[in-house]
């Protein structure tokens, strides 16, 4: 879930209009002036992005109104601009800023807390800046959640499968560990590690009838796949 | 960003974070990145050292960091890497990360960041260097964090050692290096005492794990320019196992034994890939689909490295080719 929060009720609104998400349980979107970062928003172990958007009105001495990447908080702290973006960067100085970029940096990576700034006013054209580039965080984001479930899902395979051999092999804990690594192992590099264990059957290596004899496979077994049986 | 595809990924070297005493001017760095946007920063630490970073998106999105070193600059050399036989050995880090990026590389489970960070106060590592120099001779790696080659335009570091080493008559150096470039040579000061280390790898590896590096053929072709101007050393370390390693690292050796004239070789050094346990342990929670780092190693004396029976294999294999070539050849090993 990618959080975003903004204390301006104006880029709140202006945010929300663009991107129409409200709450779509990908997208959090709290604004208004009463946001602190003590809110136990911060405690939500879903959070996958942080974003945090303030504004600055009028400009210091001529500088240009827009919408800007922060990239140092307060000489201290930097959060890590991985994410491409086309928008202008700038520093901020605020004690504010400092704190809420803490508060997320307790539970998220530096790439993955982002800092918007908006200088002059909330401009429809900023607007859209801003919803391009929440745009391009949850694009992002989404496609490591995919990467994500799919390992989850690859990792469960794993584990089963280990789990069925270190039954028929009496395996104690870390034999299962062991197991574990060598399935791991097998599915990344490509072996069939169903067809090495058929191959041990049709060579009366199992069943097995104790721990004992189950330790010997699983040598045997582990000296075919890491390709020291040269 | 992690495994980010190019789309999201910022490009390389889009900022450079600078330390607030250092003069932006005649940074080789900041010339080369004319459009970097610098940003400064109180200590190098402050971002090297972030919790969480992602290794891998900082390797699609690099940035670069310019300090000072501070505190102990040269270290005494671990006993898991090579000495080559000499008494005094150390190692330095005037570049912290390498534009390369080797799936298998120790870095990865070392450093918390990615980000290539120069250290420009080389001076003082100099003046360390000539307070050891008093005491006994030194052997200095200089480059193992790092690929101080492969930096050359940005720091000009290369030049700068052989140039020390040239003028300090107790001091060796390794250079180790991926890298192919020819164009150097000229430029540097001849030093007997200053040994350009080659890291050879068969292409099936370099095109499958090192990342951005040379093919075998420029590397080889380099080390066979860089043996006319210094004495080069040959390092088959790490040795990875793939399927059919025995054939491709016998494939690999008549490759580079046509271009490399190896008698002229100064040294060899031949070793399986082998890492300490905490730096596999990040490595395999940073990439848990590389078949490298998911490897299922033996743990032995605080180092994970392949079963004795295959890494002995695959060393003495490579040994073996080598003295067929050149009988009297030293071979160095793990």
């Amino acid at each position: 879930m990618i959080l975003i929060i903004t204390k301006d009720t104006e880029i709140g609104r202006s945010v929300k209009e663009h991107t129409e998400t409200g709450n779509t349980g990908k997208v959090m979107l709290l604004f208004g002036e009463d946001i602190s970062s003590e809110e136990r928003f911060f405690e939500d172990g879903e959070m996958s992005s942080f974003i945090y958007l303030y504004h600055e009105t009028g400009g210091e001495g001529g500088s240009e109104s827009g919408v800007f990447r922060i990239n140092r908080i307060l000489d201290r702290y930097y959060p890590d601009l991985l994410l491409k973006s086309d928008l202008p960067e700038t520093s901020s100085g605020d004690e504010n800023v400092a704190e809420f970029y803490l508060k997320a940096a307790a539970k998220l990576p530096p790439h993955r807390i982002h800092i918007l700034k908006v200088r002059g006013p909330v401009t429809d054209s900023a607007g859209k800046s801003i919803t391009a580039y929440i745009g391009n965080v949850i694009a992002e984001g989404s496609e490591k959640e995919k990467r994500d479930i799919e390992r989850s899902e690859r990792d469960k395979k794993i584990r089963e499968r280990a789990e069925k051999l270190a039954e028929e092999i009496h395996a104690s804990e870390s034999m299962k560990r062991q197991i574990e690594e060598l399935v791991r192992y097998s599915r990344i590099s490509g072996i069939d590690f169903d067809d090495m264990i058929s191959e041990l059957g049709r060579e009366g290596l199992l069943p097995v009838a104790d721990k004992k004899e189950g330790k010997k496979v699983l040598g045997e077994l582990q000296r075919r796949i890491c390709g020291s049986a040269v | 960003m992690e495994n980010c595809k190019e789309g999201y990924a910022e490009a390389p070297f889009k900022h450079i974070y600078i330390e607030d005493d250092i003069d932006v001017g005649n940074l080789k760095a900041v010339e080369r990145f004319r459009d970097a946007g610098i940003i400064r920063i109180k200590h190098y630490k402050d971002l090297f050292n972030r919790q969480r970073q992602s290794f891998v998106g900082q390797k699609a999105s690099p940035n670069l960091i310019i300090a000072r070193k501070h505190g102990k600059l040269i270290y005494e050399g671990s006993p898991v890497c090579q000495d080559f036989g000499n008494k005094h050995f150390y190692y330095t880090s005037c570049v912290m990360n390498c534009l390369y990026d080797c799936e298998y590389c120790y870095l990865r489970g070392m450093y918390p960041s990615a980000n290539p960070t120069i250290f420009v106060n080389l001076e003082d590592i100099f003046d360390e260097l000539d307070g050891l120099l008093k005491k006994h001779p030194v052997y200095l790696c200089v480059s193992y964090d790092t690929d101080l080659m492969a930096f050359e335009d940005l720091t000009g570091y290369v030049e700068k050692w052989c140039d020390f080493t040239a003028s300090r008559e107790d001091l060796t150096i390794e250079i180790r290096t991926k890298c192919a470039r020819k164009d150097l040579w000229d430029r540097l000061t001849s030093c007997e005492r200053v040994i350009f280390a080659y890291t050879i790898s068969p292409q099936e590896i370099i095109t499958k794990y090192e990342k951005g590096t040379p093919s075998l053929l420029m590397r080889a072709e380099a080390a066979s320019v860089a043996m006319e101007h210094f004495p080069v050393r040959l390092c088959f370390d790490p040795m990875i196992f793939i399927k059919d390693w025995k054939d491709i690292y016998g494939k690999m050796f008549d490759e580079i034994t046509e271009i490399i004239d190896i008698d002229r070789i100064k040294d060899f050094s031949v070793g399986s890939f082998r890492i300490s346990s905490g730096f596999l342990k990040n490595m395999r929670r940073m990439m848990p689909d590389s078949e490298i780092a998911q490897y299922p190693f033996e743990l032995m004396d605080g180092f994970y490295q392949y079963p004795k029976e295959l890494a002995d294999g695959m060393e003495n294999y490579m040994s073996g080719l080598i003295r067929e070539k050149k009988v009297d050849s030293e071979i160095f090993r793990p």
